[in-house]
């Protein structure tokens, strides 16, 4: 009974197909990512290196044509070539950079697992069918992985350790392995991988890879050479001398119990970052990686359904100055040329001072691309109906105003805002747009629409209110505010804080700090046609301009 | 209508190619003649917009297809197809400003924005005052008004929201008097593709330059809105009307 479960279990899991992509040089080429794009780049040729505790951990091509070898002191690289850059690992950017590709590999399958700190597995079975066959998955897959312009190694088997063990066994010879995807080549080759290849495995993928190590190194005194011997020893004599947890891991590692991976969900932010040897000081410098960060980020966007009310970008010059440009999207389409053309705007408006080492493309705060953006309230007074407009002419005009916020500045653009208030310069502001994009359901009252209706109000407001003074004509006194002013028989008086004992004049009340008024308005009109509404404030006893008609 | 070419075809002596038939064209417009091995589809250049023909009668579906009513019977009337021309620039010229000018153009845009489209206003020379806006039939949700920008600022901005199939209308007051006749080439290029109504408000001492708008109103207060008729394109101009507004109310009274 217990040998035909075992047996469902190992049909059910032998249906799996694990893809392994080992970035072997993941530490060196973290700070070159996506540059050698370009043919002409001086960077490819020149000598780097990244060195950890003063010693050499990956050297380049350049430098290896120098003589520089791993584990070699810095002094004596720097002897060898005075040109080297050097830059310390850095274990975030690495991690940062695995993320980016795990990005990659979610558009092939939504089981991804960021297996160690240079390896990502997934799971592509089910991808196979919807890429027509397995070379064509791997095709488009490889080309993906190519624009970023990173070296890896890839195997296929059906457990998850068995594909990353096959990934960095399989160097040399990847074709036979991942094309044919043969399931005895497979084992033939896992009988001839020598023992100390799953030194470099662990556990479980966030266990440390020193217990392995050490028992690795136990067997090989034992004289066992290759994993083919290893199978072949009992289970029960192996669990008692190397404990439980290797014995599950070979059990793993023959599909013959499953693999708990914590598999790569969808993130709720994206971050990507280039690293820049030489330096960039120019905007279209800038610009020319930017264009395929921003590529992965609407790769990550539309694998995911999602778009981005955000993105910032940040850089980092090399005197460790930091320069962020946030740059906010209304647009449900975010496309790779819409975000070029909204960075373009953004980045004109700066000047770059130093030369930015770093570049960092973030996003967050993603929302559903199905969502609905919520309808304004206050449509239901205008009967205006934007579901009028085509998809089209809606996505037209988020796109304009996406433009005109990233190139102009805040305190030149604006929306009109209305409130339930008394004065009207309280009543109708207007709103920095950056501010009020996400709709807000308005204070306007119905009940208030319906008593303004009833008004002749001004189309204009003054920022400030203008004093009119006082022209004496013999006994007659009329007002004067560029040319004689004459006065409609329309009167409206407008009161706040009435309810206030207190009717000092410029009373303010101390609990709520608001000033009271009290103005009496009148339309009034010049000799030239100027219509203009005034008001007459009872507690200064002055005349005021207030709108234009 | 058919075409020039069908039309001369019966007459011609001894049935000739119709290559023949189109050389006195070819000196004209050759790039256009070349297209579809040398044939002319007089058809469609007569379709284009751009070229104003004599005998078009201003019926009543192309005064629809090429305008909106401005809400003004009077104006309607001097107006060549009877309204504010559509995804053109109309330049109002003013000798001084806030006689009425955008109560003028206010029932088009409310009827515009009715089906869609944003407002923008470039510009301004002063802040709106939204419940004004709101009873002229304006949705203040679709209102963006751009303002106190640098010169390259609002000349960009207009000719990116004139440009632009999701706005409804464009109001620009340019803060400098003197515009060029390319900028305003720009604009009115812009507006073709994009906005459907376009309006520039100028002072009047601009009226004697010359501009590519197709429409140029002047404007003149007295007891009513005195308007004449500068510049139209496909009609004549020189007509005068005067408008009187009623109260709390935009457009003709009903």
């Amino acid at each position: 009974m217990k040998q035909a479960l075992t047996k469902k279990l190992y049909e059910k899991l032998s249906k799996k197909l694990w893809l392994s992509l080992y970035f072997y040089q993941l530490p060196l080429e973290a700070f070159t990512l996506g540059k050698y794009l370009n043919e002409d780049n001086e960077e490819q040729k020149s000598p780097f290196v990244v060195i950890e505790k003063s010693k050499l951990l990956y050297c380049n091509q350049t430098a290896q044509a120098y003589g520089l070898t791993n584990n070699m002191k810095v002094a004596t690289a720097y002897a060898l070539c005075a040109d080297l850059k050097i830059k310390e690992r850095n274990p975030s950017l690495e991690s940062v950079c695995l993320l980016e590709l795990a990005n990659v590999a979610y558009k092939f399958s939504s089981q991804v697992c960021l297996y160690n700190n240079k390896t990502i597995l997934l799971e592509v079975s089910g991808s196979c069918r919807l890429f027509s066959d397995l070379s064509n998955l791997l095709k488009q897959l490889n080309d993906k992985i190519s624009l970023i312009d990173i070296s890896f190694y890839m195997a296929i088997a059906e457990t998850p350790k068995q594909s990353f063990l096959l990934s960095i066994y399989n160097q040399e010879n990847l074709d036979i392995n991942t094309q044919n995807n043969d399931h005895l080549e497979n084992n033939r080759q896992l009988q001839r991988m020598p023992i100390g290849f799953i030194a470099q495995d662990s556990f479980t993928q966030t266990k440390k890879q020193d217990s392995l190590k050490k028992i690795a190194l136990k067997i090989k005194r034992m004289g066992i050479n290759t994993l083919g011997d290893l199978f072949i020893l009992p289970d029960a004599t192996l669990g008692r001398r190397f404990g439980r947890d290797f014995l599950t891991y070979l059990y793993r590692l023959k599909g013959q119990v499953e693999d708990p991976l914590e598999l790569y969900s969808t993130a709720d932010s994206f971050s990507i970052q280039r690293c820049f040897l030489s330096g960039l000081d120019t905007i279209e410098q800038i610009l020319f990686p930017a264009r395929p960060m921003l590529e992965s980020l609407v790769c990550f966007l539309s694998s995911r359904r999602k778009m981005a009310s955000k993105i910032t970008w940040r850089f980092e010059c090399f005197n460790g100055e930091q320069l962020t440009i946030d740059i906010l999207l209304s647009s449900h389409v975010q496309s790779t040329q819409q975000l070029m053309e909204l960075t373009r705007l953004k980045l004109q408006q700066f000047y770059i001072k130093d030369k930015i080492e770093m570049v960092f493309l973030e996003a967050g705060n993603f929302s559903c691309k199905n969502e609905k953006q919520t309808v304004l309230e206050l449509s239901s007074f205008s009967n205006v109906r934007q579901e009028d407009l085509n998809d089209n002419q809606k996505e037209a005009l988020e796109h304009l105003k996406d433009r005109i916020t990233a190139r102009l500045k805040k305190e030149n653009y604006f929306k009109l805002l209305i409130h339930d208030e008394y004065l009207p310069e309280k009543q109708s502001t207007l709103g920095f747009i950056q501010e009020h994009k996400a709709n807000k359901p308005s204070t306007y009252s119905h009940k208030e629409h319906r008593r303004d209706k009833q008004k002749q109000l001004p189309l204009w407001l003054m920022q400030k209110v203008e004093r009119i003074t006082l022209y004496s004509n013999n006994q007659n006194q009329q007002l004067n505010y560029k040319g004689l002013l004459t006065i409609e028989p329309t009167a409206e008086r407008i009161e706040n804080r009435w309810w206030s004992q207190d009717n000092s004049t410029h009373h303010l009340d101390k609990n709520s700090l608001i000033q009271s008024t009290c103005r009496d308005y009148f339309i009034a009109k010049n000799k030239q046609g100027n219509g203009y509404w005034i008001f007459f404030d009872q507690h200064q006893s002055q005349w005021f301009v207030h709108g234009i008609f | 209508m058919p075409s020039l070419l069908s039309l001369s075809t019966p007459f011609l002596p001894e049935n000739p190619s119709l290559e023949e038939t189109c050389t006195p064209l070819k000196n004209t417009a050759p790039s256009i003649l070349k297209t579809h091995s040398n044939l002319v589809s007089l058809d469609n250049l007569l379709k284009r917009s751009d070229i104003w023909q004599a005998s078009q009668q201003n019926t009543q579906q192309t005064a629809q297809q090429h305008a909106i009513s401005t809400g003004y019977a009077k104006l309607d009337a001097i107006l060549h197809y009877r309204g504010w021309p559509l995804n053109a620039l109309t330049e109002i010229l003013v000798a001084q400003q806030h006689i009425g000018e955008i109560a003028l153009i206010l029932p088009s845009i409310a009827k515009k924005m009715k089906s869609g489209g944003a407002l923008y206003l470039i510009e301004p020379p002063f802040n709106p005052y939204a419940p004004a806006w709101l009873n002229a039939g304006i949705d203040i949700n679709q209102m963006f008004i751009i303002k106190s920008c640098q010169e390259q600022d609002w000349l960009w901005a207009s000719e990116q929201v004139m440009g632009n199939k999701g706005v409804a209308c464009c109001l620009f007051w340019p803060p400098k008097d003197h515009l060029s006749n390319k900028i305003l080439k720009r604009l009115q290029l812009a507006s073709k593709q994009g906005s459907p109504l376009n309006f520039i408000f100028r002072q009047s001492s601009v009226t004697n330059q010359s501009s590519p708008a197709s429409l140029r109103l002047m404007l003149r207060a007295s007891s009513k809105l005195e308007i004449e008729v500068i510049k139209q394109q496909g009609g004549w101009s020189g007509q005068c009307t005067s408008i009187h507004f009623s109260k709390n109310k935009y457009g003709d009274e009903k």
